[in-house]
């Protein structure tokens, strides 16, 4: 039991920074159970109250720069503990948003400002402490703490807090666009914390202009388009979203270093594999879906058990199937290809419907009719036709009249859907042929050689279509036989690419990115390569042979900014970046928060001059960590000389080459120079006499120097001994 | 209704029997005691689903069965008597072998079905006609309460049994006890205390003979026995 409660503890602390809570602590003294010794441990009091919130965003093209402004005090809920000492802070996870590069952290105690710097990741532990003074130490080095746990964990930690203040806390990252080129970003209020109070309302402050960047702010409230930087003052909510005013498929964020570690060429590609694309690698083809019912009964059935009347099994197979023709059909329309319907239900001669042509607007007219068959429409539809007879009753099969009357009508959709499809003008013309519902099987009639006559230079489809008196799956030609692949749900011609290679050229080499031609989405990735890239785009189709079907080009909207540290810093962060030389150590060569490094400002980092130069970012960031560069360090080796004295000899021993002693007296003067040439005794020893180094008359202190490869060793030589 | 109408047989009887007693020396009482023994031919009137549990096709037919028993009868006057009987009879209907398809199977089946009730009816009746030194013409009316003996539902699919309760039977119970009205008619040749006689009746059941399913379910019978009667 005691398990299982500490197991739901777990779950609930793994999942708590995906709530984005930030609590109010301190340290309270307790002697352990086991043990005598006080200690000092961490004590939650409550939570934390995000009293005003500021939200400053600067679109930059391929990403947001947003600077998080905070106002956060203390809700005390911990009342009436013993041993609390008066160390308080804040500590808790942010929701920081994917891909999202945290480059800086500053707060402020009065009007003093502590900024945070980067600085390599380490283990550190806050849980206790053994006496005040390592409490007071600890939180001395915490004025700021924010690190990166895990891929999305992120925890900030606040100290040197009074009771009851007000902390104002700015937090700084780069939000970079993750889909195509139609951004659309979705900006948390990072201290929206799940307890406490939040205030009535948060500024949203975004420097747009009424070209490039413009962007539709989206709030609770709704959406409105900004031309030009403005602040907005919005009732409060945990997140807003901000869209890319211009309709474009595709951006480009372009910048360049010539020096330096982040030296390259920086892209941003955010596109999309659209319709208007997939027109543009598709050939032409026309459409007639026949949808066939086989039964007009069974479409609503009575539940004895439950007492309920609902939709059959039978009946929810028609809805999905008019969704799924429905859908196809949207799907072609989209690309220019028309389609119509011919619906037909068993027992009736004529059709239920049928497309009167083949033209544009029969699209809409077949989305119209088939959008009536949801589940709501049929039940009203059928509910009176009948209690519906369990599948226990036996029903009466269908005699050689009923069968004959269905060939014909098998005949007569067909010949239909081929009259449809005269226009020889376009690449394909095709018939789906669905049904739903099963059909008495016996005695049915291949009807191939009737099929073929129909569809003479067309090609047809039976999705394990089922008609009465017809065996379909023989009178029907095989989708191998035809060439047919599939496609949005059924088998069409290959009209349309299986496979999509968008390429960009850059002066080095094009680089490619397949994608699946059956499956519309975004690409998002940033690259880093010495060379400039080419602003056109290149789509290429391929068939399902790998046959290259047609290409076009796309110019997509480019953003060309020159230095732009914000882009590095994005695709630094961005672990699927492309590059031709990878990084591996990001974050400190490109000053942002990741798993390698956190932000850390101790009470020794104030500052009072706001105007201070910052490098790498321009003057108004708030913060420029310059990270500490690794570089690859050799192993120590102490180069040391044994030295020893052995009756009247001076001993010495060492790996290295000895040249020669010199020898100073007590008041630096050198007095005599020995070269050790002379003393060898062996391999890399040597035996001095001491009478050969102590000079006549001299004092009994004196320095000896031992000069050597590499060495230059001091030692102390006196009546007693030696003293080094 | 059934126990209205039994009532008022009844009643009919014993008054009867009264004013055949305060008689006797001018009219007195006839009894008799036949046996009998014959065909029917029965089917089960059904509505609602149970319908389609006793007639599964439209090839349905009535069960042809013996019927049997005895009979004791009071006859009051020349033109009146009542009688009390036991008689075995078994009722139910088939299905002959029809090729049929199933809402939620494509493929076609052959299906047969029958069922079969076997009863110990007690018929009361009133008698009314004609009973002269050497014969006698009578129709009759009256009610039968049954027992249930033993029932069998047996439907097969492609020659294989199904059995109750599965998803191509439902399970359907059918009541122990049921209750018909009965009309018919008699004739017998008497040869002193000896007569035979030849009997036609209709049972019509008024009482729902099974549960299970929505709707009702009903015997109907029509019969013909000869009989031998001993008069005292």
């Amino acid at each position: 039991m005691r398990y299982a409660r500490y197991s739901v503890i777990v779950a609930l602390c793994a999942l708590a920074p995906a709530m984005a809570s930030m609590d109010f602590y301190s340290y309270r003294k307790y002697v352990p159970w086991n043990d005598s010794v006080e200690l000092y441990a961490k004590q939650w009091l409550g939570y934390s109250q995000l009293e005003s919130s500021e939200v400053t965003v600067t679109p930059k093209g391929g990403y947001l720069d947003i600077i998080e402004d905070a106002w956060i005090s203390s809700d005390l809920t911990q009342l009436h503990l013993d041993g609390v000492t008066n160390d308080y802070f804040f500590q808790g996870s942010l929701p920081i948003p994917a891909k999202a590069a945290v480059t800086g952290v500053q707060t402020w105690k009065g009007d003093t400002l502590f900024r945070a710097h980067l600085k390599p990741a380490s283990y550190l532990s806050d849980n206790r402490y053994p006496d005040s003074a390592s409490v007071h130490q600890a939180l001395d080095s915490r004025v700021i703490l924010f690190q990166q746990n895990t891929s999305s964990g992120y925890e900030l930690t606040l100290s040197r807090l009074s009771l009851g203040e007000r902390k104002h806390v700015r937090i700084r990252y780069m939000l970079p666009n993750t889909g195509g080129g139609s951004a659309s970003y979705s900006i948390p209020i990072l201290f929206n914390t799940p307890n406490g109070a939040r205030p009535r309302f948060v500024t949203i402050t975004v420097r747009a202009d009424s070209g490039d960047l413009s962007y539709n702010l989206v709030t609770g409230q709704g959406e409105i388009q900004l031309r030009d930087s403005s602040s907005h003052i919005v009732p409060y909510q945990s997140s807003f979203n901000l869209l890319y005013a211009p309709r474009v498929s595709s951006t480009m964020h372009l910048t360049s270093f010539n020096q330096g570690a982040w030296a390259g060429t920086y892209l941003m590609l955010n596109t999309a594999l659209t319709d208007t694309i997939i027109a543009r690698l598709s050939k032409p083809i026309q459409t007639v879906f026949v949808w066939r019912w086989n039964s007009e009964n069974g479409i609503v059935e009575y539940d004895q058990y439950m007492q309920l009347k609902g939709l059959s099994a039978y009946g929810y197979q028609l809805v999905g199937q008019a969704r799924a023709i429905r859908d196809a059909a949207a799907t072609l329309a989209r690309s220019g290809n028309r389609c119509a319907l011919i619906h037909s239900v068993t027992g009736r001669s004529d059709y239920t419907y049928t497309s009167p042509e083949l033209d544009d607007s029969s699209q809409a007219r077949l989305d119209a009719y088939l959008a009536q068959f949801d589940e709501q429409t049929l039940y009203q539809r059928y509910n009176k036709t009948g209690t519906p007879q369990p599948t226990w009753v036996p029903q009466k099969a269908p005699g050689v009249t009923e069968i004959e009357r269905g060939r014909t009508e098998f005949v007569s959709a067909l010949s239909r859907a081929a009259d449809l499809l005269v226009d020889t003008s376009t690449s394909f013309r095709h018939t789906v042929v669905v049904s739903a519902g099963g059909v008495y099987t016996s005695r049915p009639k291949n009807m191939r050689s009737t099929v073929d006559s129909i569809f003479a230079g067309l090609t047809v489809y039976s999705d394990n279509a089922q008609w009465l008196g017809v065996d379909v799956g023989a009178s029907v030609p095989s989708m191998y036989e035809q060439g047919l692949q599939t496609w949005a749900g059924y088998y069409f011609p290959s009209f349309s690419p299986v496979t999509v290679q968008l390429k960009i050229n850059n002066q080095a080499q094009p680089y490619s990115f397949p994608m699946s031609g059956r499956s519309l989405g975004t690409l998002a990735v940033a690259l880093r390569t010495a060379l400039d890239w080419d602003t056109t785009l290149q789509w290429i189709g391929f068939d399902q042979n790998g046959v290259v079907t047609s290409s076009t080009t796309e110019s997509p909207q480019v953003f060309r900014t020159p230095m732009d540290s914000g882009l590095a810093k994005v695709w630094a962060r961005d672990e699927s970046h492309v590059a031709e030389k990878e990084e591996v150590y990001p974050g400190g060569t490109f000053g942002i928060v990741t798993k390698a490094t956190y932000l850390q400002a101790t009470m020794a980092d104030m500052y009072f001059d706001y105007t201070e130069t910052v490098p790498f970012l321009a003057d108004e960031e708030i913060q420029a960590p310059r990270s500490p560069v690794k570089r690859p360090v050799s192993a120590a080796c102490r180069q040391t000389v044994s030295v020893k004295i052995s009756g009247a000899m001076l001993c010495l021993e060492s790996s290295h080459t000895l040249r020669a002693l010199r020898v100073f007296d007590i008041h630096g003067r050198l007095v005599r120079t020995i070269d050790l040439r002379k003393y060898g005794a062996g391999s890399g020893s040597f035996r001095v006499p001491l009478s050969a180094i102590r000079p006549t008359g001299a004092s009994s202190i004196f320095v000896v120097t031992i000069e050597g490869e590499g060495i230059h060793q001091s030692l102390k030589l006196t009546a007693g001994g030696i003293q080094w | 209704m059934v126990g209205r109408i039994a009532k008022v047989l009844l009643t009919t009887a014993v008054m009867a029997l009264a004013v055949a007693t305060e008689g006797s020396a001018a009219s007195p009482i006839h009894f008799s005691v036949s046996g009998m023994i014959g065909g029917t031919s029965s089917e089960v009137a059904a509505t609602g689903l149970m319908a389609d549990y006793f007639a599964p096709t439209a090839r349905t037919e009535a069960t042809r069965s013996l019927r049997g028993g005895v009979e004791c009868e009071a006859l009051l006057w020349k033109w009146l008597g009542v009688s009390l009987g036991a008689r075995y009879q078994q009722a139910g209907q088939h299905t002959r072998t029809t090729t049929v398809l199933y809402a939620d199977d494509v493929f076609p089946h052959e299906f047969t079905s029958s069922i079969r009730m076997d009863y110990v009816a007690v018929p009361l009746c009133l008698k009314a006609g004609i009973s002269a030194k050497r014969g006698w013409i009578l129709a009759r009316a009256g009610v039968s309460p049954a027992y249930l003996l033993h029932s069998k539902a047996a439907w097969t699919i492609d020659g294989v049994r199904v059995e109750p309760g599965t998803m191509r039977m439902p399970d359907v119970r059918i009541d122990t006890y049921d209750m018909s009205l009965i009309v018919g008619a008699e004739a017998g040749i008497r040869l002193r205390n000896n007569g035979v006689f030849a009997l036609v009746q209709y049972d019509r059941g008024v009482h729902n003979i099974a549960s299970g399913l929505s709707g009702k379910a009903y015997n109907r019978s029509a019969g013909f026995c000869a009989g031998y009667r001993r008069f005292f």
